[in-house]
């Protein structure tokens, strides 16, 4: 049985206060299980994101457990949430989010160096890394000289780069076009293929057919939990009140 | 650490090549503030040296004796304004008189200045200075011929500096010629070589000066106010010793009244070395707020660095970089902009420096110090400056960040 890799109890995010005050997330319950491909989805603004955000270490919840690894992380330092960053979680963005002063391969390289890893064996993973994705040839290219499926492409290498347990990926075909976006949801598929566990927010219906489990958030809330794979052993839907 | 600090240089250096023109000129304004400062120091380092080039020239073995009027901290600005010329001196004949009774000592100079109108071919109002022979021996002065000064020096005979001949009688060869002073009729037996110090013996222009012979000159009254006695040790006992006793000596005629000092070595030239770090402290807090203008400049162009690069930040975050790890990164980045206008402007400083050398006697002296002192400095204005930026930078939070759009 897949172990718990990530486990959310009664979580809740508020931004602004007073008059402006709005809920983001309203008691969101979520266990999930190495190796799920889990896609997020439902309309703009229902909190899909931020719940990416807080999975990333990248935002803090209001309130609410979070564990990840089977670790305690929802008040951990800032500090120990950057080291889980680098050692734990890969992320993708929507926009592909590399240094643009930067080359392909220093961007991939990136997590390496919070990791303290040499330069030239830094650079021998990020490059055997680009050549998963066939992009060896763009290794010395500043990222604006590539199209945006290759960037998303440097973007995932550079997510996969220090091994994480978690890759999220925040609408990482929202910028691109059918084709790219299809080159781009194939690379996720045999990544997931090959054992990662992957969680990403989209709000394109077509793209859940790639995904193992179809959490769909209304207003700030857990509106509904598909497992889809039947590959994947008793992935019940956990909702609590 | 020392990875990441590899790192984050080369980021810097990156990232400072990146946009050169707004790196160079923040350069250039850290650099004028270091520029003054080391311009500053470095002349005042030349002076010293001067001051301490002429101990060694007189050596050290020579030993002063001088009226006090005022008290230490006053001292200074007496020294600056002059105004111990108008008090009368508290040192007599009979002082000297005590001096030459002491084998230690040789050579005395008394020495009493005092202005008169001179009537030679042209009439000039000059200082007459009154000493003994023994005064060009104790400076090593010698005349334009070569004679000795010593022999002739007595009642009606003077001697005058170079440039006073030429202005009293048209001519550098004036031996012989007839002066009136006072109503009283001098022969010229001297004339002194030119000297070209830039500091004057016992503040006399020595080229603008005329010598008489204090004991004996007919317009000298028998208590003359004496300004200062110079004096030489001589004998087996060291300069200290000597002065030690000299000073005993004059206790002794002065009832225990301590109305005078001894100075011997270094001590003679504190009062001057004193001014010179009053003005060059002064100079320096000038030069300083030039120094907080272009760290201002520095924390300026980090601010805009950071908000540029606030995507960058969040990137950075996360992949995995900590606030701290963020911080140190802008930080140094400030650093090396900062020690840049460090180095360019201690060239531009030793450059200015020399060039003040052009016009005048003072040759700049730059020291290991003064190096050291521009180098910590600039570190001192690069974190100062840079520590604001890159705490920002540092406080930023990803999810912030990575909304930014340019």
């Amino acid at each position: 049985m897949a172990t718990t890799i990530i486990e959310i109890r009664g979580l809740n995010k508020r931004f602004g206060v007073g008059d402006a005050e709005t809920l983001a997330l309203r008691d969101v319950n979520l266990k999930i299980k190495m190796g799920e491909f889990v896609m997020v989805t439902g309309p703009s603004g229902c909190g899909k994101t931020t719940l990416l955000n807080i999975i990333g270490l990248l935002d803090r919840a209001t309130y609410g457990e979070y564990y990840l690894d089977n670790h305690p992380v929802a008040r951990i330092s800032k500090r120990k949430q950057a080291r889980l960053r680098n050692e734990k979680i890969g992320t993708i963005f929507q926009n592909f989010n590399l240094i643009q002063n930067m080359t392909v391969i220093e961007n991939v390289a990136l997590p390496l160096i919070y990791r303290r890893v040499g330069k030239t064996k830094r650079l021998k993973i990020a490059s055997r890394m680009l050549g998963r994705f066939q992009l060896n040839e763009r290794e010395y290219y500043l990222p604006n000289q590539l199209s945006g499926g290759q960037q998303q492409r440097v973007a995932i290498a550079r997510s996969l780069v220090g091994s994480p347990s978690i890759i999220l990926a925040d609408e990482p075909t929202g910028n691109l076009d059918s084709r790219a976006s299809h080159i781009v949801m194939e690379e996720l598929r045999e990544i997931h293929e090959q054992g990662n566990t992957i969680i990403m927010v989209t709000h394109n219906a077509n793209l859940t057919a790639y995904a193992t489990r179809v959490i769909n958030i209304v207003d700030g809330r857990i509106d509904s939990d598909i497992n889809i794979n039947k590959h994947t052993p008793k992935t019940r839907n956990r909702r609590r009140k | 650490m020392s990875f990441l600090l590899k790192n984050h240089i080369s980021d810097a250096i990156q990232s400072l090549k990146a946009n050169r023109s707004r790196s160079l000129l923040t350069v250039i304004g850290i650099s004028i503030g270091v520029a003054s400062i080391i311009v500053i120091l470095s002349l005042t380092g030349g002076v010293k040296r001067i001051i301490t080039n002429q101990i060694q020239q007189y050596g050290e073995d020579l030993i002063i004796v001088r009226p006090t009027y005022t008290d230490h901290a006053k001292d200074i600005f007496s020294h600056l304004t002059n105004s111990t010329s108008f008090a009368s001196s508290s040192l007599t004949l009979q002082d000297i008189t005590s001096i030459k009774n002491l084998d230690d000592a040789t050579l005395i100079a008394p020495v009493a200045v005092s202005q008169y109108e001179l009537l030679g071919d042209n009439t000039i109002v000059s200082s007459v200075v009154a000493t003994t022979q023994d005064f060009f021996n104790i400076f090593g002065l010698t005349t334009r011929d070569g004679d000795n000064l010593t022999d002739n020096f007595s009642q009606n005979s003077i001697v005058l500096g170079s440039r006073l001949s030429v202005r009293l009688f048209d001519s550098v060869d004036t031996i012989g010629k007839k002066l009136t002073i006072k109503g009283e009729s001098f022969i010229v037996v001297g004339i002194l070589s030119p000297i070209s110090d830039p500091i004057n013996i016992n503040n006399i222009n020595l080229d603008e000066a005329i010598f008489m012979n204090i004991e004996k000159s007919p317009i000298i009254d028998k208590t003359p106010q004496i300004q200062q006695i110079n004096i030489r040790a001589k004998g087996q006992s060291d300069t200290q010793t000597t002065a030690n006793l000299i000073d005993q000596t004059i206790a002794k005629n002065h009832k225990n009244t301590k109305d005078y000092e001894v100075l011997s070595g270094e001590n003679i030239y504190n009062p001057a070395e004193n001014i010179l770090g009053l003005i060059s402290t002064t100079l320096s807090i000038v030069a300083g707020i030039s120094l907080v203008v272009g760290g201002i400049g520095v924390m300026n162009i980090m601010l805009v660095t950071v908000t540029e690069r606030t995507r960058e930040i969040g990137i950075r975050k996360a992949v995995g970089a900590s606030n701290w790890q963020i911080m140190v990164q802008f930080l140094i980045e400030s650093l090396i902009l900062a020690i840049l206008g460090g180095i360019l402007g201690f060239s531009f400083g030793y450059l200015g420096a020399g060039i003040v050398a052009l016009f005048t006697p003072i040759l700049p002296f730059v020291s290991l110090d003064i190096v050291k002192i521009a180098f910590v400095i600039s570190i001192a204005v690069g974190v100062v400056f840079g520590i604001y930026p890159a705490f920002r930078a540092a406080r930023k939070k990803p999810v912030d960040c990575l909304k930014y759009y340019r």
